[in-house]
């Protein structure tokens, strides 16, 4: 017999048995056991797998930084190596719903071990994680919990022991594949108008995608006192492009010195971007990563200080994935840089 | 007013003199072509190769892509405002040798690079992996501006297309497509297309008869002038993204129109409209070429994009004023769904958008293997080691591969 497949779940405060909404704001925290729903899981599983840890969060802690605290809780899944990760369910749900989707998102990127979560069909979160975890279809609400829990169990064990998930076992991912059809595109539309126009039914091929929704951060209070960073995905290098950044399709951005610099010059820096007309901004980069205006504000004492380095990607057809990556990157850099006060302009194209 | 095009089918084309049409072989003297282009003025043809569909040959970097065009009437350009005076096209007889391709290969900086490859792993993504291609490779004298040296490039490949169709001349040709424009009236829905170009500033420009589309106002086409050389593409953008020349030329939409004229509907009119670069211009323009759909009483419109990013902005504005007009809307769009396929394929969306036809995701990663011959540069950016080895590359390189005018049969579906 194969042994146990190892497994580690992720709950909220409130399955985690720590508390209601007043204890939303709790930090992450390890249990080595099964906790709430785990028990009803671990008496499914029976000896076919093993619930060797459960990492327990507040709804509202892990909400307030998502994707950074889930790559966290990835980090902790991990170092229990796990086969495969279980997180909820989350039924109707949606704070926890994004909780359990970015956790299993973060898992599966850290770990490549299969995430498997629960949700109700109006969940908020199901469009946005459907594609990186397989989601089981559950009920509104925790009444439901039995059912949804027999279902995660049979797809959990599908997927530990390679088996190909039954029909219907859990939501489609919507991962987009290519495929070659009998008729060219121009005859699909033609088709597909037609049918439109006659009233028949018709399938788009191509369901609209649905984003994820990235939250501002709350406005510096004080200009004066604020270190300005300047960024843009507008392709702007040094003159010969030094270190071959892409102008399209970008897997890399680069940061670049301005000390000692009073504005942009042409005869310093040039555009490595492929996707717009960039002749104004050869004649004056300062259109785009604009220097001179800031040393003015701040001579003039209107802001505190310019970051004295700017980062440059080309956004031109450039992944989510890798943009998401350059976007956390520099976060991080600004951060272990310049401390706390900064804010960022960044220029798109 | 009727347009005449007498098909000559190709199936090979060879470099040796005197340049002739026999039969089906295209015979062409490198010699000529390098007078031609040295004589449009201002690039130098350094080489020229004839490829052939199921090679182990690859050639890079590819900027356009042209069928060979001349006018029965020695007196009447194939490419007005370029060969010629801009003068309407789409009337009288139009020589077209068909099943091959005039394919020019230059660098020019800011030009995304393009691959074309021959071989068999090819075809299914690249409509001219099958076709019998001239392959130009044009050099531009050192100094010379990024702008001058596309213009001449451009010039040189029409020059050259309309030399090898007026081969053609006073020959029998293997068919005959006639088009007439307005269609016989019928009692069917009625039925248009707004024709979307890039034009956006230098090395992503669409030209219409000789001029930059990038201020253009929506304009009512006449469908065949479009099938004789009214419009014609100087834009470098990704390779999969663009309308080439030869697309346009062919415009696979309008066909298809006319095809289902009588009988599943009324082919109203074609409605070219540029994708503009700023917000304010694109609104003008979709407004402008709603109220032409509107003019024409068009019940249900297809919607193609060129290019990709902000471009897709002008397709899904369009499609929520005419959605509110009440016309049926079909869009044709590629998508960008990350390596994995995984990530939103579109930038922007309108809850109206319920009709895609999709032509392929632009990221899917495509291996080629080991080629014999490389026409064209040596290495390739985001291909490491020499570009004639095994190479791995999204598909947005692979030329025309998931164009939005519909010419290929490539898709993705949900799993």
């Amino acid at each position: 017999m194969e042994r146990p497949s190892r497994i580690v779940h992720y709950l909220n405060q409130f399955f985690g048995q720590i508390g209601g909404e007043d204890k939303a704001d709790v930090g992450c925290e390890v249990r080595p056991l099964p906790v709430g729903p785990g028990l009803a899981f671990k008496q499914l599983f029976a000896d076919r797998a093993e619930i060797v840890a459960t990492v327990i969060c507040g709804d509202n802690f892990i909400a307030e930084n998502l994707e950074e605290t889930a790559q966290a809780v990835a980090e902790t899944v991990a170092r229990h190596d796990p086969d495969l990760f279980l997180a909820g369910p989350a039924f109707s749900s949606g704070r926890y719903g994004m909780a359990c989707g970015a956790v299993c998102r973060a898992v599966g990127n850290r770990l490549g071990i299969p995430a498997v979560t629960g949700m109700s069909e109006d969940n908020p979160a199901l469009p946005i994680y459907r594609s990186h975890a397989y989601v089981v279809p559950t009920g509104k609400s925790a009444a439901k919990m039995r059912e949804a829990a027999q279902k995660m169990v049979e797809l959990a064990l599908d997927l530990a022991q390679g088996r190909t998930p039954s029909e219907g076992a859990h939501y489609p991912q919507g991962i987009r594949e290519l495929i070659r059809l009998q008729q060219t595109g121009a005859v699909r539309a033609v088709d597909m108008l037609v049918a439109s126009m006659s009233g028949r039914p018709f399938s788009t091929e191509l369901p609209l995608p649905t984003f994820e929704k990235v939250m501002p951060a709350p406005a510096l209070s004080d200009l004066s006192r604020a270190t300005i960073v300047l960024a843009t995905e507008g392709g702007i290098t040094p003159v010969g492009n030094p270190d071959h950044l892409e102008m399209a399709m970008a897997t890399r951005f680069g940061r670049y010195p301005l000390t000692g610099l009073e504005s942009m010059a042409p005869e310093r820096f040039s555009v490595a971007h492929g996707g717009y007309d960039n002749r104004c901004v050869r004649d004056d980069p300062n259109r785009l990563v604009p220097l001179d205006v800031l040393r003015d504000l701040v001579s003039e004492g209107v802001v505190g200080v310019v970051g004295e380095f700017f980062y440059t990607t080309a956004g031109n057809a450039t992944s989510v994935d890798n943009a998401t990556r350059f976007g956390q990157q520099i976060a991080r850099d600004i951060r272990e840089t310049l401390g706390e006060n900064v804010g960022v302009i960044f220029t798109s194209t | 007013m009727t347009l005449e095009l007498a098909i000559h089918s190709i199936e090979e084309v060879r470099l040796a003199g005197p340049s002739r049409l026999e039969g089906k072989t295209l015979f062409v003297d490198p010699r000529e072509l390098e007078a031609l282009v040295a004589e449009s003025g201002r690039v130098r043809l350094a080489e020229s190769a004839a490829l052939h569909p199921g090679q182990r040959v690859r050639a890079a970097p590819v900027l356009d892509v042209v069928e060979p065009r001349a006018k029965e009437d020695p007196k009447a350009r194939a490419f007005p405002g370029w060969t010629g005076s801009p003068v309407s096209a789409g009337h009288g007889l139009t020589h077209a040798l068909r099943g091959m391709a005039v394919v020019a290969v230059g660098q020019i900086a800011g030009a995304q690079e393009a691959i074309l490859d021959m071989g068999p792993e090819a075809d299914p993504y690249c409509p001219f992996s099958r076709t019998h291609n001239l392959v130009l490779v044009f050099e531009a004298p050192e100094g010379l501006d990024r702008v001058a040296a596309d213009d001449g490039i451009r010039r040189a490949l029409l020059r050259v297309a309309e030399f090898l169709a007026a081969l053609g001349r006073g020959l029998e040709p293997d068919g005959m497509e006639t088009w007439e424009w307005p269609p016989v009236p019928c009692q069917r829905p009625r039925a248009g297309l707004v024709y979307l170009v890039q034009s956006q500033g230098d090395l992503r420009r669409t030209y219409v008869y000789g001029q930059p589309a990038d201020s253009l106002l929506p304009t009512l086409l006449d469908p065949m002038e479009v099938f004789d050389g009214a419009v014609v593409s100087g834009n470098f953008v990704l390779p999969a993204n663009k309308t080439c020349t030869y697309i346009h030329q062919n415009h696979p939409l309008i066909a298809e129109m006319f095809r289902r004229h009588g009988s599943e509907l009324d082919f109203a009119g074609v409605i070219l409209a540029n994708e503009m670069s700023r917000l304010e211009d694109k609104e003008r323009s979709a407004h402008f070429a709603a109220k032409l759909a509107g003019l024409l009483k068009i019940q249900g419109v297809v919607i193609n994009q060129e290019g990709g990013g902000n471009t897709i902005t002008d397709v899904m504005m369009l499609c929520r004023l005419l959605s509110g007009l009440g016309i049926k809307v079909v869009l044709l769009v590629n998508e960008f769904a990350g390596n994995d396929g995984r990530t939103p394929s579109l930038m922007e969306t309108t809850p109206e958008a319920t009709a895609i036809v999709s032509a392929g995701n632009n990221d899917h990663p495509i291996t080629l293997p080991q080629t014999e011959r490389l026409v064209g540069m040596a290495s390739f950016p985001g291909v490491e080691g020499p570009l004639s080895g095994e190479i791995t590359l999204p598909l947005s390189r692979i030329y025309a591969s998931t164009n939005q005018m519909g010419f290929n049969a490539l898709s993705c579906r949900s799993r």
